[in-house]
């Protein structure tokens, strides 16, 4: 028998095993497909949710307050220097003029009515640094960009980002553990689902025992039936997702407006079917493999 | 091609087989015969590997049981055609799946598979049945002679058949050992076991076990 009539041998097995037990199939597939739709729902929002939360410039900043009478020149020199300081991702130059214009704007006096030339105010550089950044490199940068010459002081309000960053590592770490219990509790779904339909018979495995069926010719439909009970369970997760998306998407509101961009990623399907079926086959010829040694050691 | 020497086997601390000596050569047609309980059973199932002894040597074919690879002795299984006590057919397949399984799980193709199965159908006399019906269908004599096909659908060189008459009428146990009969004519060596063997065959030789078995 070749290689290939062997596994059609095997998958025939396989589906009579299924037709023989419709009810456990379609229940384990239910079961599956609800375990495996979580992740996939997570990851879509995730994906569909990163773009905004870039887009919205949040992170911590300093203020290099430049000395008063330096020339543009430097100024622009000392705004590179700031870009290439570890982890801060965008530097802007506030003009000592756009600022004195905006402080007499809010102060209500009249334009003009202040003198250019008795302007207090210095250029201003502000950086912003990486939302994930560790508030003691902030205050490791703002001290080293005090030392530079053209630099009068440095300004970091960065106390509400020690709090929040502080919070983050909490949160991080239930989130860690949430994740794992998560997904503890989805693969113990998933084994059990495959667990649930395979039933390896007694009298049809001593029978193949004595006749001498290598034990692999008794796991492959085994794991033939893992593998198709979490691939079809994958399908029904893509399923659930992708109609989830679209009634959340409907829905009006600032959640929507993210939800409706949130989509399964192409590669994703795929992947899942893929890793899915595998691990059913995996979970699929274990899971034989110990029925055998339950019924009769080989 | 099967020596047993000083082969006693105990289940817990009781022996149902000690010391028990044979030699079989091939192509012989051995009775091996005895009251329930004396362990014939369980020296067919020595033979075929399905049971350690306890103590002593077997060795089937030139292999010494004791030494022999997990590889040697699937070979040596799907060497041998064994009729269990117990008519052991899968209710859920037809005859002809049922007779197939031993060829398919040796690997031959699906057509070989049926082929042979049906060659074997035919060399046990049961053209007549269709061989699409399921077991359940089939009266005790059918199943057994269908039993013994799928032992011997590997074309064993070596049938043990395990109280094949029990269950069958004095005209179907006839039947059954003029088959067996048949098959040592064709250069197959057979053991059968049988507590009570109305027709003892011509050429049979005579293994009588005891309680606690000798030989």
């Amino acid at each position: 028998m070749s290689a290939v009539s062997e596994r059609l041998y095997a998958l025939r097995q396989a589906l009579r095993m299924i037709a023989q037990q419709p009810g456990r199939f379609y229940l384990s597939v239910i079961i599956a497909g609800a375990a495996l739709a979580l992740p996939l729902l997570v990851v879509a929002l995730t994906l569909a949710a990163l773009p905004p939360w870039k887009a919205a410039r949040l992170g911590p900043e300093i203020s290099v307050f430049v000395k008063i009478g330096t020339a543009p020149r430097e100024v622009e020199a000392l705004r590179v220097r700031l870009v290439t300081v570890s982890d801060v991702t965008e530097v802007r130059l506030i003009p000592r003029d756009q600022a004195f214009a905006e402080l007499s704007k809010r102060s209500g006096l009249a334009a003009g009515a202040a003198d250019s030339r008795s302007n207090p105010l210095p250029d201003t550089l502000v950086a912003r640094f990486g939302f994930t950044v560790d508030p003691a490199a902030i205050d490791r940068a703002a001290a080293e960009v005090r030392q530079w010459s053209g630099v009068d002081a440095v300004l970091s309000e960065i106390a509400w980002y020690r709090r929040l960053s502080a919070l983050r590592q909490v949160g991080l770490a239930v989130a860690v553990g949430v994740t794992g219990l998560v997904a503890l509790l989805i693969v113990t779904a998933l084994i059990g689902a495959v667990q649930m339909t395979i039933q390896l018979r007694p009298d049809e495995t001593q029978l193949l025992r004595l006749v001498g069926a290598r034990p692999r010719f008794v796991r492959r439909p085994c794991a033939y039936v893992g593998a198709l009970t979490l691939a079809t369970g994958a399908a029904l997760a893509i399923g659930i997702a992708w109609i989830t998306l679209e009634l959340l998407g409907r829905r009006e509101g600032t959640l929507a407006s993210v939800l409706s961009t949130a989509s399964v990623p192409p590669w994703f399907p795929l992947t899942l079917l893929l890793g899915a079926g595998l691990l059913g086959g995996a979970v699929g010829a274990i899971g034989a493999w110990l029925q055998m040694k339950r019924f009769q050691p080989w | 091609m099967i020596i047993f020497d000083r082969v006693t086997k105990r289940y817990g601390g009781k022996a149902v087989v000690e010391q028990l000596s044979f030699v079989i050569a091939r192509n012989d047609f051995v009775v091996l015969t005895g009251p329930a309980g004396t362990g014939k059973t369980t020296v067919i199932r020595l033979i075929a590997a399905l049971e350690r002894p306890t103590s002593g040597t077997i060795i089937v074919a030139g292999e010494p049981l004791a030494e022999i690879r997990r590889r040697a002795l699937l070979h040596l299984r799907r060497s041998i055609g064994i009729v269990p006590q117990e008519v052991t057919l899968l209710d859920d397949r037809s005859v002809l799946d049922n007779v197939a399984l031993p060829v398919a799980a040796a690997g031959l193709s699906r057509g070989e598979a049926r082929s042979r199965a049906a060659a074997a159908l035919h060399r046990v006399g049961l053209d007549h049945v269709d061989p699409d019906t399921l077991p359940a269908r089939l009266s005790g004599s059918v199943r057994q002679r269908v039993t013994i096909a799928r032992a011997l659908v590997n074309r064993p060189a070596l049938l043990l058949v395990d109280e094949p008459l029990a269950h069958l009428d004095d005209a179907g146990a006839e039947t059954v050992v003029k088959l067996l009969e048949q098959f040592v004519g064709a250069g197959v060596t057979v053991m059968l076991a049988a507590q009570n063997l109305l027709t003892l065959p011509a050429r049979a030789r005579v293994i009588g076990l005891a309680e606690g078995a000798t030989g």
